[in-house]
């Protein structure tokens, strides 16, 4: 070897030594943060993955944000309609491209995918998708094989640093204030064993409602670009599964009644045009899906126990009016 | 390209950088006009189409205004149809005189601020005859939109950037090594510091009324290095990502707080645009003044040029009441700094440190006219420093001790190793290899773990102008 190689190759190996250190120190706190989250609400995508893969087919398939976790009783449904009921409901920045990308290699002949999107979901920029799309992810690195369009793959590249370092900073509070790295998680409603073997949440069953909700506001953003990303995320996924012989509707979330005029306004705006460019059936109206704020748990989307109820009913009959057609 | 996101930077650089070294050396300018294109016209779609129409017309005016005898008449409307472009979208967003409301980005293209000002000093340049008009359209085109400063600066002059345009740029790891490593410092900057200290200077400034006393200045002096790492961190980036392509832009600041007197401190911070306006604006003025010979006009070219150049200065920030204030506020400082030179002995070289306290202070006190969006709101600050003291505890209580334990490490190390780099480039080539390897890994893992990356919040500062 010539000596003047020598500086080249202990740069190259000092390079590759720096790089060795950098990935071993992120990919350990990133295994801390993996397994912190083991028992957080978002680690319960695996549970519902399962329970969507054991379950026998004819199935209703609910697919949505919270809404759609606190929204069904499955038990119900499966006992009025005779379908197998799974809920897929977890939270809404998930995003619809995922949410649906996630189902898509378990769906069977005769399936039904019932999507119940929150309004941000439909109306928002970015498609609505937020931090609970990377905690999700962290908790099961193996959800990165539903994604399947570039646009996932920014979103996770766009917010997984913001994710990252938020975790790593509650590790240290957490380790600094608790003396533990690992802490069990204290959430009170939202962990991951909160739900069902439908997937329906029921830790809530027995906890008082929690605060008064807020008014439903809405607003379309300059134009009507998000609405229209959400319409070809929708009929590009109906006609995919169109294939496999599965079917897909679509309803509205239950929400506040809105005494907010523009809100009404933008709402029957966007009902037309979703029932005029959707290829799936729109079942209902938004007005049929709004309730008492007293029926709501905590968030605007979130119903109570007694407003799940009446949900559940509002949703098998304009299913059932579906399926007569 | 997202600048402040670590992973989509590098992943686009990768990308872009890997495909630049592939072409053949005649090719590269090509390929580096297109993604430049491909960048304006994804920041600013609708917007963009105006600033090549723009430059359209500042290469083809240049050329005529080589070749006119009136050049002064022709130079004047090119600068004035220039200054129209750049004003007029602020304008209506100022009066609200559009007929709809028009979204920001419909009418101002990226970087709009940065570009005016690039193409006032050619035009003014080939009318003095200091540089020949640019034959070269492409040259021309990519001196105006190069990508990597076209966000926020630095502005670059002609006599700077074209010969560059114009040379060949061959594949240097040197290169790539310097790139990498602007750009490290600068994403540090901005996401562990810049970002870190917006989360309490946003708290305080976008609550006029609700914080008081300490609470006040201390947001203050935060919003002071807030914005010189978010605007160096920005220029490092910029700085840096030239350089993987095999160019160099200016340096736009110098250890900026180390000045001893507001001169010194224009002459060290936002060096580029400083530079534009002691050329274009401060020195003609000043000349003009001294050409009238007598008492009257000699006191005046003391007191009017700096007068004139800040106010300048304020108004290309926006067309805001508070810009205004500010630049004229910085205009008297310069004004008092000169006659305190003119009129004293020799500084004592004991009270150095004196010297850069007080005019860090001054300079820190001008931001509230900077950050505030109204008068009223100025006022509000103010007073809430003298009518009601509250502790610095009241503002703890909303900031992570975490964030503000590593904003306090961090500010006076990068600054420290700004110093000892800037003062000893070579000293820091010669420190033991494992040094520089440990800097780089300690830079690297502050970007990773301990980056502030608030979804919707990472807009540089100045990316605003």
């Amino acid at each position: 070897m010539p000596a003047s190689n020598t500086p080249r190759r202990l740069k190259f190996r000092s390079l590759i030594f720096l790089v060795l250190i950098f990935l071993s120190i992120n990919l350990s706190a990133f295994y801390l943060i993996h397994v912190r989250y083991q028992d957080s609400y978002y680690a319960a995508m695996i549970d519902k993955i399962n329970i969507l893969e054991s379950t026998d087919s004819p199935r209703l398939i609910f697919v949505g944000g919270s809404n759609v976790a606190f929204g069904i009783d499955s038990k119900l449904i499966s006992q009025q309609t005779g379908y197998s009921v799974v809920n897929m409901g977890l939270n809404g920045n998930l995003g619809m491209r995922f949410m649906l990308g996630m189902i898509e290699p378990y769906l069977r002949s005769g399936d039904v995918v019932l999507v119940i999107p929150e309004y941000d979901l439909i109306l928002n920029t970015n498609e609505s998708i937020g931090p609970a799309f990377i905690q999700a992810i962290i908790a099961n690195p193996n959800l990165l094989q539903y994604f399947n369009s570039p646009q996932e793959y920014y979103y996770f590249l766009k917010l997984f640093p913001y994710v990252y370092t938020q975790a790593i900073k509650t590790m240290v509070s957490d380790s600094i204030e608790k003396g533990c790295i690992l802490c069990e998680n204290e959430e009170q409603i939202y962990f991951r064993s909160a739900f069902n073997p439908y997937g329906d949440i029921i830790s809530h069953e027995k906890i008082h409602p929690i605060w008064e909700i807020g008014h439903l506001y809405l607003s379309f953003a300059q134009d009507d670009s998000n609405l229209h990303t959400y319409i070809d995320i929708v009929n590009q996924f109906s006609e995919r599964i169109a294939e496999s012989g599965a079917k897909m509707v679509m309803l509205y979330p239950a929400t506040p009644a809105s005494g907010d005029q523009k809100t009404q306004e933008m709402l029957s705006l966007m009902d037309e045009i979703l029932r005029a460019e959707l290829t799936i059936p729109v079942l209902g109206n938004p007005d049929q899906a709004w309730y008492s704020r007293s029926l709501f748990f905590d968030k605007l989307y979130h119903l109570s126990v007694d407003g799940r109820a009446l949900n559940t009913q509002r949703i098998i009959d304009q299913i059932s009016e579906y399926f007569i057609e | 390209m997202d600048l402040t996101n670590p992973l989509l930077l590098i992943l686009g650089l990768t990308v872009v950088v890997a495909l630049y070294y592939a072409f053949p050396d005649q090719w590269r300018r090509y390929y580096l006009f297109l993604i430049s294109l491909v960048f304006l016209f994804l920041a600013t779609p609708q917007a963009s189409l105006l600033l090549v129409l723009l430059s359209l017309f500042n290469y083809g005016m240049g050329i005529f205004i080589e070749r006119a005898s009136k050049k002064r008449w022709i130079t004047t409307l090119s600068i004035f149809i220039n200054c129209i472009v750049f004003l007029f979208p602020r304008y209506l967003n100022l009066t609200g005189t559009a007929a709809v409301p028009v979204p920001t980005n419909y009418l101002i293209p990226l970087g709009i601020a940065f570009i005016t000002l690039q193409n006032i000093s050619y035009l003014l340049n080939v009318s003095r005859g200091i540089l020949p008009a640019e034959r070269n359209l492409l040259n021309f085109l990519l001196f105006i939109i190069f990508f990597p400063k076209i966000t926020a600066g630095p502005i670059e002059s002609a006599r700077h950037f074209l010969p560059q345009v114009r040379q060949t740029h061959p594949y240097k790891a040197e290169n790539i090594h310097q790139g990498l490593f602007l750009i490290g410092s600068g994403i540090f900057k901005k996401i562990v510091i810049a970002d870190r200290l917006a989360l309490i200077t946003d708290q305080v400034f976008n609550n006029p009324g609700q914080y008081y006393g300490l609470t006040v200045v201390t947001a203050v002096f935060f919003y002071s290095f807030q914005i010189y790492f978010d605007f160096s961190g920005y220029t490092d980036i910029a700085r840096g990502i030239a350089c993987l392509f095999g160019y160099d832009l200016s340096i736009n600041f110098n250890k900026p707080f180390l000045a001893e007197n507001i001169n010194e401190f224009w002459s060290r911070w936002h060096i580029t645009f400083t530079t534009w306006l002691r050329e274009n604006i401060f020195f003609p003025i000043r000349r003009f003044l001294l050409r009238q010979s007598n008492n009257a006009t000699a006191f005046l070219a003391l007191f009017i040029p700096p007068l004139i150049t800040m106010l300048a200065s304020g108004l290309w920030h926006g067309l805001k009441r508070p810009f205004i204030l500010w630049g004229l506020y910085h205009g008297l400082l310069l004004f008092f700094t000169v006659l305190l030179n003119k009129s004293k002995k020799p500084q004592n070289p004991k009270n150095r440190w004196g010297r850069r306290l007080t005019t860090f202070g001054l300079v820190t006190f001008g931001w509230f006219f900077f950050r505030a969006s109204s008068i009223p709101e100025i006022g509000i600050f103010l007073q809430s420093i003298f009518v009601k003291s509250t502790t610095f505890h009241d503002l703890l209580l909303d900031i992570d001790a975490f964030d503000l334990v590593i904003a306090f490490v961090a500010i006076p190390m990068v600054m420290g190793f700004e110093i000892y780099l800037h003062d000893s480039q070579k000293a820091w080539n010669e420190l033991p290899a494992v040094i520089r390897w440990i800097a780089c890994l300690a830079i690297l893992l502050s970007i990773s773990m301990l980056g502030v990356y608030q979804p919707g919040n990472t807009e540089f500062i100045y990316a605003g102008f």
